[in-house]
């Protein structure tokens, strides 16, 4: 087992918190999510499904890392196993140790007994590899390294733990391509925004807290190089409605699965991030570093 | 009725408010004090700001209070604020 609480400092989001947001069952989020359960805002271009635009923001995440072809990568927050699935059957990545907290998508990703692929329910503070990584490829999970309500400086300081370990953790010259959600930079709330911002941040994602790019960027100085930093709030806006218009045509059989009230809060929190990237209240940032 | 201009006092109970529970029991707060330092989150702070509108009774831009960090620079800016919009009081009497 791991929890935060046993290393020093803050090191992300407690056990309990991310169970209490992705064990909600997996057969929920099959009836929403596209078929390989990537539950993080995808990569649209023309023509798109939400299927080949997951597939598409994974190939982005792989390529940017460099991680296609290499011997060892490591997928820190890891879901229910899309990535690491790509990474092996048609990336021909040997190795892949994917980490989560959620013991629900751990017994998922074991459950597709796929080759090369290592799950566990750890904390990446806690990871100790006998060797480095050929490459960190970590989507969706850099929301829960530091709490809602932390002061700038210890956020800063909660990311700048991360970006150690993940140097540490890297070959020289190893790459780390990280996606996240970030604050928007249209401060302009008005009450009905700033009470939508709260219900996600209290009833849907607690203990999690969103970054600025300047945070970001001042906890991995000195530890990792920039390569490259774009900002997609659209893509999450589009990923969203998608991901809505499928819990609504499934609405019966989740409301059978997990009752009422998480229906209705889902839609509610899907319905109001799209309106929020839309007007970017909130970013969708993917960053990729080098080691050097 | 609109208030004149607020004091660290205003702001201070509005804060007080705000965190209710989470609010550190027996901490002054002063002109000085850290908004983050006691815990309000940016939406805390959000909403302490539109405390403050209601209290003065006139909307403010939101985006004069985003760079603030202190009470006291929250109280200058509301001030500064009420200040642009207070009506011009017309100079001569006829």
């Amino acid at each position: 087992m791991s929890a935060a609480g046993q290393t020093s400092g803050y090191a992300g989001a407690s056990s309990e918190a991310i169970q209490h947001h992705y064990d909600l069952g997996n057969d929920f989020y099959r009836l929403w999510l596209d078929d390989s359960l990537t539950y993080s805002c995808a990569l649209w271009a023309d023509g798109d499904t939400l299927e080949s635009a997951q597939e598409r923001k994974l190939d982005y995440m792989i390529e940017g890392a460099r991680a296609a072809g290499a011997a060892r990568v490591l997928d820190i927050g890891c879901g229910w196993g899309s990535l690491a699935r790509r990474l092996v059957e048609h990336h021909g990545v040997e190795s892949v140790v994917g980490l989560t907290l959620s013991d629900a998508q751990a017994e998922h990703v074991e459950a597709l007994g796929l080759d090369g692929v290592d799950v566990r329910v750890e904390n990446w503070a806690d990871h100790e590899p006998g060797e480095p990584y050929d490459a960190i490829i970590s989507i969706g999970a850099f929301e829960h390294f530091a709490s809602y309500g932390l002061p700038r400086d210890e956020r800063v300081a909660a990311y700048r733990k991360f970006f150690r370990r993940s140097r540490e953790l890297l070959r020289p010259g190893g790459r780390l391509a990280l996606q996240t959600c970030s604050k928007g930079n249209n401060v302009r709330l008005d009450r009905q925004t700033t009470a939508e911002l709260r219900f996600i941040i209290e009833t849907i994602f607690p203990e999690s807290e969103l970054p600025w790019l300047s945070e970001i960027g001042l906890a991995s100085e000195k530890l990792l190089d920039p390569v490259s930093v774009r900002n997609d709030p659209d893509h999450y806006a589009r990923t969203c409605a998608a991901w809505l218009e499928r819990l609504r045509a499934h609405r019966d059989e989740a409301l059978e699965l997990v009752g009422e009230r998480p229906v209705a809060d889902y839609e509610r929190y899907l319905d109001v991030t799209v309106k929020h990237f839309t007007r970017r209240h909130l970013g969708l940032l993917r960053l990729i570093f080098e080691s050097v | 009725m609109a208030t004149d201009r607020v004091t660290v006092e205003d702001v201070a109970q509005l804060i007080r408010k705000q965190l209710g529970r989470k609010f550190p029991e027996g901490l002054e707060l002063g002109p000085d004090s850290d908004l983050e330092g006691l815990g309000l989150s940016s939406l805390d702070q959000t909403e302490v700001f539109f405390a403050v509108e209601e209290k003065v009774g006139m909307e403010l831009d939101p985006t004069a209070g985003a760079d603030v960090t202190t009470i006291g620079e929250l109280v200058g800016v509301v001030n500064s604020q009420i200040e642009q919009q207070r009506p011009q009081q017309p100079t001569a009497a006829s």
